[in-house]
């Protein structure tokens, strides 16, 4: 036990002297956030009222959102069950083929998807054909990585039994081993969904297509009351798409059999990823200068070594790790305040409408797209990375909040009651029995979302909140691949030592 | 001496579905009774009632001289104090180490802040252990729950259950999840500490035999209601009784 207790506490005060560091470094300072935060609700007051007669110009561009996700999602999920297995250990038995695709993957991992899109925009011209690209290739990369350790993870009795009797090792796969992976795959499968909607909300920024576009050019133009529409709207779509990820979620788990209504859905859920595909806008090439790709590639080989080597806080150094601090502090402030508030949205420890409060308020922050936090948000804070930070938080409150409560729905209650019955309290319970039992489900969302959010961050330098976006979007938006390579290279580095890192924390706890 | 005096208790839920109906009888400081009956005879919601965890619709429960049934909150949580259950599933925190969960019996006497922070005192640490070398886990003490057998997880939960020495323990198909030999091992262990504290056993059990073996006094019930209440020498008779016709169906 002391040594447990020792290891505990010496993990415990260096992740804490971590992020003392890293707040430091990127200027937290939650006076100057108080003092000024007035200024909140100064883009929310200006929304109000939405300007309604805008709503019928905002249905194409939705349906264009929807289905650059839709589309992105489903491709990229059927790719990414293909690739898997011969990425998994234990059904691909070479291992440098896998160790190849592996990085690949990983590499492919650390971008976000607005950096994908605006990629995608050089190669396939602006529109949603881009946008659907990105979301293809983000979600690929996703899942396959998320698919391979599902399969390794898997028992494989019934895929040898098959083996054994002589069917082919794709034969065996697909009936053995993705009934087996099947539950979880379609509950990541939604996950991403969700997550992709709200990406591909702000994908106009860089031209790919859908909301983004009108968000973009009505915030710059300071017509705040169209804003406050695009985002209700959005607030709407979000929430459909959770309903219907909620249903097929108690679906999958088999706590209900659809009912007639739901018998009707699913071919609705078909025909709508369908028409989806089908009425897809195909890329246009006109404007693309030939071998774009080509010089892509070339900027990744030909890293710009003076970039790496500058020691200034224009260096690719300084730029990580300022990206870096902005995604770890802001990651443990919403970690901090996303508990309290999924005790408080959980229908097990809190009375209904409560409940329904508290994941209502969750529901509509995590709608809201990082770039418009990041707007909102500069107005307190100003431009710098302490916005970045703030940024980070708020988002990770609204999609943390999501999966702790979800933690906290899942869980044994026995414990719970068993303790109940002895008499102990329920903060006593919370304390003893909750938190121990709930523990691993939080540290893996934490760590998630941290993984998630050090994507993020480098995209908000798009609105001046900080990070290694901004130099990014320039280099790219001026041909100089390698420079952007120099700094994709990067980027992909930290992930990788980041990823690296939390499953080994993952793997001691 | 009456250790627990339950009179004309019943349960209902929703309104609809009876559970239990008016079922009476006591228990003696020091007797281990076994309350048989097949799957959905009420034995459960019977042990839920007694332990608080449900409310009953009728009846009145007095544990030691003190009316328990209407009880809420603090007062209720003072009752609870005296009792010690354990259950079919054992319901411990699973990644906790064992010496945790026994000690968890301890935060009822204790502060809220001293509680959150989890500071046991020297002496509950010292009780805790002793239990735990009681219920033979001496060498267990710091694994994790999870990783030990159904058996020894079993032993964690009497240990927490005894560490509140309470006035009444209660079983709820305590070795119905394990195999027959650890079973048999448990009511041993649960027997022996019985009848060196003196200490009131009410406990579950569908397995007639093991019920007829370890206990004092056998109660039958069948359809929420109670069929019989004597010594289990006469438990051949009752046999048909409480099971009806799934005797023969080679229950």
């Amino acid at each position: 036990m002391r040594r447990r207790t020792w290891q505990r506490l010496l993990t415990g005060g260096m992740l804490l002297l971590l992020f003392c560091l890293a707040a430091r470094f990127t200027g937290v300072s939650l006076p100057r956030f108080w003092s000024r935060r007035a200024h909140l609700g100064d883009i929310f007051a200006r929304m109000c009222p939405p300007e309604w007669s805008f709503l019928p110009r905002l249905v194409w561009p939705l349906w264009s959102t929807l289905q650059m996700s839709l589309t992105g999602t489903a491709l990229g999920s059927a790719l990414a069950l293909g690739v898997a297995p011969l990425c998994s250990a234990n059904l691909c038995p070479a291992p440098l083929p896998r160790w190849i695709l592996r990085c690949f993957i990983q590499f492919l991992r650390s971008f976000p998807t607005l950096i994908l899109a605006l990629a995608a925009t050089f190669v396939f011209g602006l529109g949603a054909f881009a946008g659907t690209a990105a979301i293809t290739v983000y979600t690929f990369a996703i899942m396959t990585r998320l698919t391979y350790e599902d399969i390794e993870s898997a028992p494989l009795g019934a895929c040898h039994a098959l083996r054994s009797m002589g069917v082919s090792l794709p034969a065996a796969y697909v009936q053995a081993v993705v009934p087996e992976i099947g539950g979880s795959c379609l509950t990541n499968v939604l996950y991403l969904l969700e997550a992709n909607v709200r990406h591909s909300a702000i994908l106009g920024y860089v031209g790919a297509g859908g909301v983004g576009l009108l968000l973009n050019e009505k915030i710059s133009w300071l017509e705040y009351d169209r804003v406050g529409t695009i985002l209700l709207s959005l607030l709407a779509v979000v929430c459909l798409i959770e309903l219907l990820s909620a249903w097929l979620t108690t679906l999958i788990r088999g706590d209900r059999r659809p009912g007639r209504a739901g018998k009707a859905l699913l071919p609705a859920a078909a025909v709508l990823l369908l028409a989806g595909l089908f009425s897809l806008e195909g890329p246009d090439f006109s404007h693309t200068i030939p071998h774009t790709a080509l010089r892509m590639l070339s900027g990744l080989v030909h890293p710009d070594w003076e970039l790496v080597l500058r020691a200034d806080s224009s260096g690719l150094g300084w730029l990580l790790l300022e990206t870096g601090s902005i995604a770890l502090t802001g990651t443990a402030l919403g970690a901090v305040i996303s508990l309290p508030l999924a005790l408080l949205g959980s229908g097990r420890l809190c009375p209904r409408p409560v409940a329904l409060l508290f994941r209502g308020v969750s529901l509509a922050v995590r709608s809201i797209p990082v770039l418009i936090w990041g707007l909102i948000l500069i107005r307190v804070t100003g431009p710098g990375a302490f916005t970045g930070v703030l940024t980070m938080a708020v988002c990770s409150v609204g999609l943390l909040t999501k999966r702790f409560t979800e933690a906290i729905d899942t869980l044994d209650m026995r414990p719970w009651n068993a303790l109940s019955a002895m008499g102990v309290r329920p903060l006593h319970r919370l304390r003893h029995c909750l938190l121990p039992q709930l523990a691993p489900a939080l540290r893996s969302a934490v760590l998630y979302r941290f993984d998630v959010n050090l994507r993020e961050a480098s995209v908000l330098g798009i609105v001046g909140a900080g990070g290694i976006g901004a130099p990014l979007i320039f280099a790219m938006n001026h041909y100089d691949w390698s420079q952007a390579g120099t700094i994709c290279l990067g980027l992909a580095a930290m992930i990788w030592a980041v990823d690296g890192l939390s499953s080994r924390l993952r793997r001691n706890s | 001496m009456t250790a627990l005096e339950v009179t004309a208790l019943s349960k209902t839920f929703d309104h609809r579905v009876t559970a239990l109906r008016d079922v009476s009888f006591t228990l003696n400081v020091g007797e281990f009774v076994s309350v048989i009956g097949p799957s959905g005879a009420g034995k459960t919601t019977l042990l839920r009632l007694l332990n608080g965890s449900e409310k009953c619709s009728g009846g009145r429960i007095i544990l030691n001289g003190v009316r328990f049934e209407g009880a809420r909150g603090r007062e209720r949580r003072a009752v609870q104090r005296t009792l010690g259950t354990i259950y079919q599933d054992f319901a411990l925190v699973e990644n906790r180490t064992a010496m945790d969960n026994v000690l968890c019996a301890a935060l009822p006497d204790m502060g809220l802040l001293r509680g959150l922070l989890g500071l046991y005192g020297r002496k509950q640490r010292e009780a805790a252990a002793s239990l735990l070398d009681r219920v033979g886990l001496a060498e267990k003490r710091e694994e994790l729950v999870r990783s030990l057998s159904g058996g020894q997880k079993q032993r964690v939960a009497i240990a927490r259950a005894l560490m509140r020495s309470p006035a009444l323990l209660l079983a709820d198909e305590p070795v119905a999840a394990l195999d027959p030999v650890t079973g048999r091992q448990i009511l041993e262990l649960l027997r022996e500490i019985q009848r060196t504290e003196g200490l009131t056993v009410l406990m579950n059990s569908h397995n007639l035999a093991l019920a007829t073996e370890f206990s004092d006094r056998l109660l039958g019930l069948r359809d929420g209601a109670l069929i019989y209440d004597g010594p289990p020498e006469a438990a051949e008779d009752m046999l048909r009784t409480v099971y009806g016709q799934s005797a023969e169906n080679g229950t």
